[in-house]
């Protein structure tokens, strides 16, 4: 194994707790979503809503199929997000380096800082693609046992959730370096988000948008999504990018 | 490397903080010697060790490890040295063979078979987790990890705090091993002066932020002398011919600088040698002139 895989081995090695309960997380909801999508076809969702809200509607069949389709669609965001987050579980690695003399000792070693930064985004990246490849394949199994097809807000929800693993993962990574604390790193990301937030409110009070009153929230959902695909694989590899340069000059940095 | 005479050259480090200076610190450390780097809590020696190993960026002055200026030639000089500091760096769920993975990646002159024979040396497990090591198997760990890679320098900030004698004693055994080649050397901070005086061949002794005395121990202790007299005694010693003076209802204990001259000056004296640690406490009180 290179010296830099092995240091790869270090920080994986750290994680495979909060990875493992990860996978568990997925899997458990991977299943769990499963059932819940068959039940609309031959189970007990089935049978309530054909004798309650959909008793002897003209079209309860196709209402049945329309409930189905929404409430998988939302169903796959939890999984397909756990998957998109794992980038986040490398940068919790970091809060554990801040607890122990590990930052010293690694600052003693013969590494440069270079080296360390493209360890760190290079498991970012690593973890992107796995989270990317475990959404996908999960959505091609949900549409075959569900028979509800992909459609490209599927891929945008997959790409959207990648990003913003990566997002988080990057920016909390960064914070903790900057100022050695996960209290503060925390506070900064919130800050930032909400400031993103706030930004969007007042883009959208100053750009209102065509009225979608008469489109269902779904829809909203699954569009919001459709746009973001085009900008998640940018967002992606600028925060990629952007991160690990910022990083080797933290790495430089020395303390005051 | 370079031929070198001091493994370390520290001249004129200067960091201000808010409420504490490191003001002016100097000291060498020759090749194939160990420097005992004493002082209470506070007095500044995480801060020159943070210093040394480019941790911190000093205010002003200059450090030399191996004859080569510690920023330019950093990485080159970190080849060849290892820090060990009061806790280990490794999270509690790493054992001593995850360890031996790592640490092949950060050093190209790891040594496995070494590194193992050290840990069954120490009487370590391979498999069992850090977290569920006592303090003193987990020091012996760092240690094995610490002297398998071939460091010319090894750095150690407070690396005995908290450990039992008998630990401790093992320990200081196995860096005279490691000493013995005379190519390597060990500056070991420490405000526990006993393993000092056993293991060290020079010493700096740093309060408040600045270098009291620096040199080789045995010279140190042979300079320094401890009058024991009686309270009126006391009282016809010069106050320039002493560090500091501890006095009780029986008597004084009075530090002086420079034995020779005391026994001279104050014939009918009994002047004894001071330990590391009275010298410490004594310097320590130096202002006062007299405690009790």
């Amino acid at each position: 194994m290179s010296s830099f895989l092995r240091l790869v081995y270090r920080d994986i090695y750290m994680s495979k707790k909060a990875l493992l309960i990860s996978a568990f997380s997925f899997i458990a909801f991977f299943v769990l979503s499963i059932l819940i999508v068959i039940s609309f076809d031959y189970g007990n969702i089935r049978t309530i809503l054909l004798e309650t809200v959909l008793k002897d509607l003209p079209d309860a069949e196709e209402m049945l199929g329309t409930y189905k389709e929404n409430f998988g669609f939302v169903l796959k965001i939890y999984p397909i997000l756990c998957a998109g987050f794992m980038s986040v579980e490398v940068a919790q690695v970091s809060i554990n380096d801040e607890k122990t003399a590990w930052k010293y000792f690694y600052r003693s070693a013969p590494i440069s800082c270079r080296k360390k930064a493209l360890v760190k985004f290079f498991e970012f990246f690593v973890l992107d693609i796995l989270g990317f490849v475990i959404s996908y394949g999960y959505s091609l199994v949900f549409s075959a046992v569900s028979g509800i097809e992909m459609s490209r807000s599927d891929m945008g929800m997959i790409l959207a959730g990648m990003a913003l693993g990566t997002v988080i993962a990057v920016l909390l990574y960064i914070f903790i370096l900057m100022f050695h604390s996960l209290d503060k790193a925390g506070l900064m990301l919130t800050a930032v988000f909400a400031a993103v937030i706030v930004g969007i409110e007042t883009y959208f009070a100053f750009h209102p948008q065509k009225d979608v009153s008469d489109t269902g929230p779904f829809e909203v959902l699954k569009n919001a999504f459709e746009t973001l695909s085009l900008y998640s694989v940018l967002i992606t590899a600028t925060f990629l990018l952007v991160g690990f340069i910022i990083t080797e000059m933290l790495y430089k940095r020395r303390e005051k | 490397m370079n031929n070198y005479e001091n493994a370390i050259e520290i001249n004129g480090i200067t960091k201000k903080y808010d409420g504490f200076t490191l003001d002016g610190i100097s000291f060498d450390l020759p090749k194939g010697n160990i420097l005992g780097f004493i002082g209470q809590n506070g007095a500044g020696k995480t801060t020159t060790i943070k210093s040394i190993l480019n941790i911190i960026a000093p205010d002003s002055g200059e450090i030399k490890i191996f004859g080569l200026d510690h920023i330019k030639h950093e990485n080159e000089i970190k080849k060849h040295i290892s820090a060990v500091f009061d806790e280990i760096p490794f999270h509690d769920s790493f054992t001593a063979t995850a360890i031996n993975t790592v640490m092949k990646g950060m050093y190209s002159e790891w040594d496995e078979k070494l590194y193992f024979s050290y840990i069954e040396k120490f009487g370590l497990p391979k498999k069992k987790k850090i977290g569920k090591l006592s303090k003193g198997m987990k020091m012996k760990l760092q240690i094995a990890y610490t002297l398998s890679h071939d460091a010319k320098l090894l750095i150690m900030d407070e690396a005995t705090t908290g450990l039992d004698p008998i630990v401790r004693s093992e320990i200081l055994d196995i860096f005279r091993e490691y000493l013995k080649d005379g190519e390597r050397s060990i500056l070991m901070s420490s405000h526990i002066t006993s393993d000092i005086e056993k293991i060290a061949d020079c010493v700096a002794f740093i309060d408040r932020g600045k270098i009291l005395l620096s040199g080789y121990k045995d010279d140190i202790i042979e300079n320094h002398g401890m009058i024991k007299c009686s309270k009126a005694a006391f009282q016809e010693i010069a106050k320039e011919d002493y560090i500091s003076a501890r006095t009780n209802d029986f008597g004084a204990e009075v530090l002086v600088s420079d034995r020779a001259a005391a026994k001279q000056k104050y014939s009918g004296a009994v002047i004894e040698k001071a330990s590391l640690e009275d010298i410490m406490l004594f310097y320590v009180n130096r202002d006062k002139k007299e405690w009790t």
